[in-house]
């Protein structure tokens, strides 16, 4: 009967079984290093992609005096910058997509989206309720080479276009 | 006397078990009870939208997708429904501000709770780069035009001036030291008008919103007087008739701090002794309109937007003065209980909000034939600002 | 997901709760709610690396069933292979996730290029669950216990909520036998409620408040902080961290009888103690008594001589200091008190126990004071200037009126804070809540209902709700 036993649950058994987790383990960690690297996908699909599921299409992008203007950075050090500006002083929303010339520009571009949403949330502070609950949940997501930054009803929906715009 | 004994030589443990039951039986009871009912409660009352009291939309319940689950988003906006739609929410935060208050805390939030129930907001940081791009900005434009007179009026916030009025040794930013510097970057043809000191001096007749961050209409009234020498102003009028508009006002502080104790009320001041009327349009609303204030805001939930109805890219008021004068100012909040004051004494009086400004300045000063400029500010928003140097520089 | 949170207490844990005794006990029933309750709160906060914890439930739990049966069959040698094989995966994936950054940092520091890396998030609560598993991998080994057989009942036992995200660490051993049988009541329940509500109020009330103030007190730079100021911080740090801690202890000690366990304290009033091995012997119990028992006794412990036995304290405080984060300034933390306990044990032994009661006590929390600040410090540099600046050095001067500010904002939070740091409270409390006047009980549970209340008061307006120990 113990012969039996040990037949049934040989260690070999679970030797193999511990060996297969392990492989599947070492699996999963190298995906996780890698899955920061996205495919790729070019401004002009990302960009049509994004307005589209947030609803935006037909809107008129802004000029780079804005996106200095709004974000303190000049379109010309980036491979390319997309901005929808919010359409008058009582509106939040707002969709900027920028693709970088450098892995390292990410942070600067990060941070000076925080500064226009600090910026924005003092400016509807009090008295912008809507405005406020807004661009709190606004939606900044970098991947690759690009930045999202959208502040819209429908900013999730625009998250996932863009993530999935990557595949 | 020996049964006594007996049960004293058993194990400790049957004695502990036996005393105690009810409690951890009322703990039981109490703590799933109490727990349910919120539970319950929550499930069957209907969701809020918009909070009086926090002047803030609720949060509602979040739709669930592949994306936000990964990026945990959807449980962050599941926490904060949850949070948000709480049963009773308001009286909970009362509650709380209650229990601190007995407890000894005076701030909230970023916000003091100061003597007479004064709420008073702590000052920001400063980009000290930030501020300097600004000044420089300002010199130049001023230099563009020797010909106007340019002046300078950044009001120090209630921290400030009603410093008495702190919790005792409350830690603030020292504002007087930031009206030196600013003084020292200034070029010389600008001037600086300093209103600290005379608005010290009549601290006690309520310059500050209790509530709010904004100054009152008296404050500006008092800054008004110490600056209408250094705005040209000769004879400037003394007698007013003051309007309160509202005695329910809330401001943002109340909101943002959870303490509820006082109202504020609001008032205008109508000067006496000048036949003086105008007509004003801004950049929202092109309709002309004879009077500065917007009765609608005092329904809506900022009533310090009854003057000029908040903020605007552009306001243009056209008197009907004959002074050949005509003033630009920038601006902030601030401004829109000021301007009023100054009325009688141009033909013309232009806001701009750099904030929502896009058009060129230079343009407008040419166009309007402007005559005079001035900046005002309160410091807070001031060393904060990031749109001044942009508009000034226009293009 | 985190205990302290309106979500946790008003949403998961009644429907946890009601599913969890709804089920019999047949069929591991409950271990597998108890399971796919602490998966979900798992993945609550780690949606992707849930993932990495099943698989290494997998591996260690496989694990365990080979090396026994290596053991039952005669293959010493095989088993230790197994065994020192699946230590260094666990290890191997916790030091990665959580050191690999912090090693490719240094090392950049010193090549004359960069080696790139890509930062990784490190996944909630890997420190403890990992420790749990490596005991029970060796405590399989040693046949100290059976393997367990049951992958639910297993798996329960990693993650289960209460310990899973803070601990403590719960030895396989110490529950093995509550695993499989456990006896729930009302007045267990109710037990555990009380608890649970302790904790709670410990950690919203007093650590939260206390929390705050260091916080102000940071953001005041050294320039502007007077020695009383320091202190005060530093006495604001001290108190934060304990009832943050042991807060959430007590709260995962709550929740454990409420489903049917019994854990082991995890703190034993660290602050009464009258030396910094006393110390050691109350704080995040788990912790060190886990380090001594897997690390400390098999490097040889104090048997070989005084010279190994320091090499081996230290070594084992270097990575106390580690396990807590990855950076110098806990490595160094580890170490100081490595030191310090050298000294204690080997220099000043009897000596310390001389002294009068208070100034071995005033001695201790000096000592574990300057090593919180330690602890908390960003950078060395930073530890060293405010270090500084409490004994005059830097400041501004010796008290100034915000040093007096803050002293009555925390007065009373602080006194409240200093008195619960000793038993003196905890031990009315039991005369209240057990005695057989029937008001008396009353009353201690309207005090614990008063207590949840305020809390849920603090919780419903938390946008603070910091944890310190979170992140490990």
């Amino acid at each position: 009967m113990m012969e039996k036993t040990r037949e049934k649950w040989g260690y070999k058994k679970w030797g193999y079984i511990r060996n297969g987790l392990v492989v599947l383990l070492v699996l999963f960690v190298i995906l996780d290093l890698w899955g920061g690297r996205g495919g790729d996908a070019d401004m002009e699909t990302l960009v049509a992609e994004v307005t589209k599921a947030a609803g935006m299409e037909g809107g008129r992008p802004a000029g780079a005096r804005m996106v200095k203007r709004f974000y303190g950075l000049n379109p010309g050090d980036y491979e390319s910058v997309v901005l929808y500006a919010p359409a008058d002083n009582m509106d939040a929303r707002e969709l900027l997509i920028v693709k970088l010339a450098t892995p390292s520009q990410r942070e600067e571009v990060e941070k000076a989206v925080q500064g226009r949403l600090d910026v924005q949330l003092d400016s509807f502070d009090g008295y912008g309720a809507e405005q406020t609950a807004l661009l709190e949940a606004h939606v900044l997501r970098a991947k690759g080479d690009y930045v999202l930054y959208i502040v819209h009803e429908r900013a999730d929906e625009a998250g996932a276009a863009f993530e999935k715009a990557f595949r | 006397m020996r049964q006594d004994q007996d049960v004293r030589q058993e194990p400790a443990k049957r004695k502990k078990k036996k005393g105690g039951r009810l409690f951890y039986r009322i703990m039981a009871a109490s703590f799933a009870g109490i727990v349910l009912l919120f539970a319950l409660a929550g499930i069957v009352l209907p969701d809020r939208g918009y909070s009086e009291e926090e002047k803030r939309v609720l949060a509602s319940f979040p739709e669930a997708s592949w994306d936000g689950i990964q990026k945990k988003d959807y449980m962050e906006d599941l926490e904060s429904y949850v949070s948000d739609q709480f049963v009773l929410r308001d009286a909970w935060i009362r509650f709380k501000v209650q229990c601190d208050l007995l407890v000894g805390k005076r701030e909230f939030n970023g916000i003091y709770l100061g003597k007479d129930k004064y709420l008073i907001q702590i000052p920001g940081e400063p980009d000290d780069e930030n501020v300097a791009r600004n000044m420089q900005a300002i010199n130049q434009f001023a230099g563009r035009y020797p010909e106007l007179r340019v002046c300078m009026m950044i009001v120090p916030n209630a921290a400030c001036v009603m410093e008495e009025y702190l919790p005792k040794g409350a830690p603030v930013r020292d504002q007087e030291k930031d009206v030196e510097d600013l003084k020292g970057q200034l070029a010389e043809n600008i001037n600086y008008i300093d209103v600290t000191a005379s608005m010290r001096g009549h601290v006690q007749e309520g310059l500050y919103y209790k509530t709010d961050h904004h100054w009152t209409s008296k404050g500006a009234l008092r800054a008004f007087e110490a600056a209408a020498e250094g705005l040209g102003i000769e004879n400037p009028i003394t007698d007013y008739e003051v309007y309160t508009v509202t005695n329910d006002f809330s401001g943002t502080l109340s909101s943002k701090s959870g303490y509820h104790k006082v109202k504020d009320s609001i008032q205008v001041y109508a000067p006496k002794g000048t036949e003086v009327k105008y007509l004003v349009t801004d950049s929202d609303d092109v309709k002309e309109r004879p009077t500065v204030y917007d009765k609608e805001a005092l329904n809506g939930k900022d009533q310090y937007q009854v003057f000029f109805g908040g903020n605007h890219a552009l306001v243009d008021i056209r008197t009907t003065n004959r002074t050949s004068r005509s003033l630009l100012v920038f601006k902030d909040s601030y401004a829109n209980c000021f301007v009023p004051f100054l009325l009688p004494y141009y033909d013309e009086i232009i806001m701009v909000d750099p904030r929502y400004y896009y058009d060129n300045v230079q343009m407008l000063v040419s166009n309007k034939k402007v005559t005079d400029v001035l900046f005002l500010y309160n410091m807070d928003t001031f060393l904060g600002d990031r749109s001044i140097a942009d508009v000034l520089a226009g293009e | 997901m985190i205990f302290s949170s309106i979500f946790f207490i008003f949403v998961f844990l009644p429907v946890v709760l009601a599913v969890y005794y709804l089920v019999p006990f047949r069929y591991q029933l409950k271990n597998l709610v108890l399971l796919l309750a602490s998966l979900v709160f798992y993945a609550w906060g780690e949606p992707v690396y849930v993932i990495l914890m099943l698989l290494g439930i997998g591996i260690n739990f496989a694990g365990g069933l080979e090396i026994e049966n290596y053991l039952q069959s005669g293959r010493e040698r095989n088993a230790k292979v197994a065994c020192i094989v699946i230590v260094a995966v666990d290890l191997a994936v916790l030091g990665f996730y959580k050191y690999y950054g912090f090693v490719l940092e240094n090392v950049n520091a010193v090549l004359p290029f960069d080696i790139p890396y890509h930062e990784l998030a490190l996944p909630i609560g890997i420190s403890f669950y990992t420790f749990q598993t490596i005991s029970y991998i060796i405590d399989v080994y040693r046949q100290k216990v059976g393997a367990q057989r049951s992958f639910i009942t297993f798996g329960a036992y990693v993650c289960m909520f209460p310990q899973l995200i803070a601990g403590p660490i719960v030895r396989y051993s110490d529950v093995e036998k509550q695993l499989a049988k456990r006896t729930l009541s009302v007045e267990k329940f109710g037990d555990g409620a009380m608890w649970f509500l302790r904790g709670l109020g410990k950690k919203v009330l007093l650590a939260n408040t206390m929390g705050s103030v260091f916080d102000a007190i940071m953001a005041l730079g050294a320039a502007n902080t007077s020695v009383l100021t320091a202190w005060i911080g530093c006495f604001a740090y001290t108190m934060q961290i304990y009832f943050d801690f042991g807060g959430y202890s007590d709260m995962a000690v709550g929740l454990g009888k409420m489903l049917g366990f019994e854990f082991m304290k995890n703190f034993d009033y660290p602050y009464t103690a009258k030396s910094v091995t006393e110390f050691w012997r109350r704080w995040h119990i788990s912790l060190s008594s886990w380090f001594k028992e897997y690390v400390y006794i098999p490097l040889g412990g104090n048997r070989g001589g005084t010279k190994k036995a320091v090499r081996n304290l230290l070594v084992v405080w270097a990575l106390t200091g580690l396990w807590h984060g990855a950076a110098w300034n806990f490595i160094f933390w580890g170490l100081y008190y490595g030191i310090i306990l050298c000294v204690e044990k080997y220099i000043l032994k009897e000596g310390l126990a001389k002294l009068p009661a208070v100034c071995r006590h005033v001695y201790t929390m000096v000592l574990v004071m300057l090593g919180w600040v330690l602890f908390s410090s960003p950078t060395l540099g930073r530890a060293l200037s405010y270090t500084g600046t409490m004994f005059g050095i830097g400041g501004s001067g010796v008290a100034d009126a915000t040093g007096l500010y803050f002293l009555g904002t925390c007065l009373v939070p602080g006194t409240v804070s200093a008195i619960l740091c000793a038993p003196l409270v905890y031990k009315w409390i039991p005369r209240i809540t057990r005695a057989k006047e029937w008001y008396k009980q009353v009353a201690g549970a309207v005090i614990y209902i008063g207590i949840f209340l305020v809390s849920t008061a603090y919780l419903v307006n938390a946008t603070y709700n910091p944890f310190l120990y979170f992140r490990f």
